[in-house]
């Protein structure tokens, strides 16, 4: 009897959870409008490569005028 | 090792700008970049992204690439002015399908795996979205609604164009590498709707490209910032070809003639096997037009991004895709299909087209 009890309710909550769990929103990625540096890192937790701004593994939107200039420094970290 | 490409920028391909085959950085190295974007660059989405040859498919599947915006398209279509913007990625990620043991590639927007696009019911977004898979086609269509096609591959419209500022779509073609620029109009209150990809058949000897839902569209709440109006670029740049020059070359022998082919081993171009080594196939004058003819003899669709040049004008053969009309940077040619093309060139010189300009 306890049994079945504990397997409705997290049935009901297996059910239910959905409705209550927040959307995965797209998120907007950062930008630059000046020179920059981008890391060619190897992300650990996710398991491959990745380019790294800012602390984040996350690649900015580079955003320029026309006649303007992108200045960029470069590194690769990327494993051996 | 590692370096950079400013895809679909009419930049130099000289150290210290887009140079991905004398710039080369390897681990603990640094490369110092310094792309000097014309000022008659046509304002829109571009893309960077890896380029070692032998290493950029997987440095691209990855997720190391982003978007470039070069600005002030809204001058050639204000009423953007007033819209929120959302610059979509689209990357593929290898996920395993446990219970049919199987992996599969699927598409990613922004780095999350169907996110939800926040959108006010009939509200109107501009979106820019880059393909930035190394070989995934979308063939993007909104549920119940249509995109407003500002710009296709960094190209407004208009820019050739005055009098046609935008057009209608159920659907777009993307192919890696492309990019469109679209108005989206929110869906009824209430309605679900979503951003997703059609089947795309590319080929017997093709990649399985299948229908999938990238993004869920229409929950309010978080919300990006409306778009701010940017200082002006200076005066409107516009590309008018007259059409009896376009008639005239179109009916003329082809300046170029390039067969794609490819077996086991490796591509082809014109018999001869493909190498970065390659001397140029063909030279061309700055601000020239030539008429091209390209041959696809291969069992699959291609991709075909053409640098530093314009595609002005296309004749589609049977082989014709839906969503490739206009002018575009990036064509596809249908396997078993050839393709006519007028093309300009831009750079800022004489130009030598390597053959290595036709990998992406």
């Amino acid at each position: 009897m306890c049994l079945k009890v504990v397997v409705f309710i997290v049935s009901a909550f297996w059910i239910v959870m959905p409705l209550w769990a927040q959307p995965l929103i797209v998120a907007d990625p950062p930008e630059v409008r000046g020179p920059f540096t981008l890391v060619a890192t190897y992300d650990s937790a996710a398991g491959h490569n990745a380019f790294a701004y800012n602390g984040n593994t996350v690649p900015p939107v580079i955003r320029v005028m026309p006649g303007g200039v992108i200045k960029l420094h470069y590194v690769n970290n990327l494993p051996i | 090792m590692t370096n950079l490409h400013f895809h679909g920028l009419h930049v130099s391909p000289r150290n210290p700008q887009d140079d991905v085959l004398t710039m080369m950085a390897m681990p603990g190295q640094a490369l110092d970049y310094k792309v000097e974007v014309p000022s008659y660059a046509a304002p829109g989405l571009y893309w960077y992204h890896t380029h070692p040859h032998g290493e950029s498919a997987r440095q691209d599947l990855d997720g190391m690439s982003g978007a470039i915006i070069v600005e002030g398209i809204d001058e050639y279509y204000p009423q953007i002015r007033n819209m929120r913007e959302r610059v979509l990625i689209l990357r593929d990620q290898d996920v395993e399908d446990s219970e049919a043991s199987l992996r599969e590639r699927i598409f990613t927007l922004n780095g999350a795996i169907r996110p939800q696009i926040p959108i006010d019911s009939g509200e109107r977004q501009f979106w820019r979205i880059v393909n930035a898979s190394p070989d995934l086609y979308a063939d993007l269509q909104l549920s119940g609604g249509q995109f407003e096609i500002v710009a296709l591959d960094g190209m407004p419209l208009s820019y050739h164009d005055p009098q046609r500022s935008t057009r209608k779509g159920d659907h777009i073609l993307l192919p890696p590498a492309g990019r469109v620029e679209v108005i989206v109009i929110g869906p009824p209150s209430g309605a679900a709707a979503t951003l997703s990809t059609r089947c795309v058949d590319t080929g017997p000897d093709g990649d399985a490209n299948p229908a999938m839902v990238i993004a869920d569209v229409g929950a309010p709440g978080d919300h990006s910032p409306i778009r701010t109006v940017v200082d002006s670029s200076g005066p409107l740049a516009h590309d008018k070809v007259g059409k009896t020059l376009v008639r005239e070359l179109e009916a003329s022998k082809p300046d170029f003639t390039v067969t794609f082919t490819e077996d086991k081993n490796g591509f082809y171009i014109n018999g001869k096997k493909f190498s970065t080594q390659d001397e140029p196939l063909v030279h061309v004058r700055v601000g020239g037009l030539q008429h091209w003819r390209i041959v696809n003899s291969t069992r699959e669709v291609h991709p075909y991004p053409s640098g530093s040049f314009l595609g002005l004008r296309r004749k589609r053969n049977r082989f014709g895709l839906p969503g490739m009309a206009g002018h575009r940077e990036c064509s596809l040619r249908r396997h078993s299909g050839s393709h006519y093309g007028l093309y300009r060139s831009s750079d800022q010189r004489h130009v030598a087209l390597p053959l290595s300009s036709a990998e992406s």
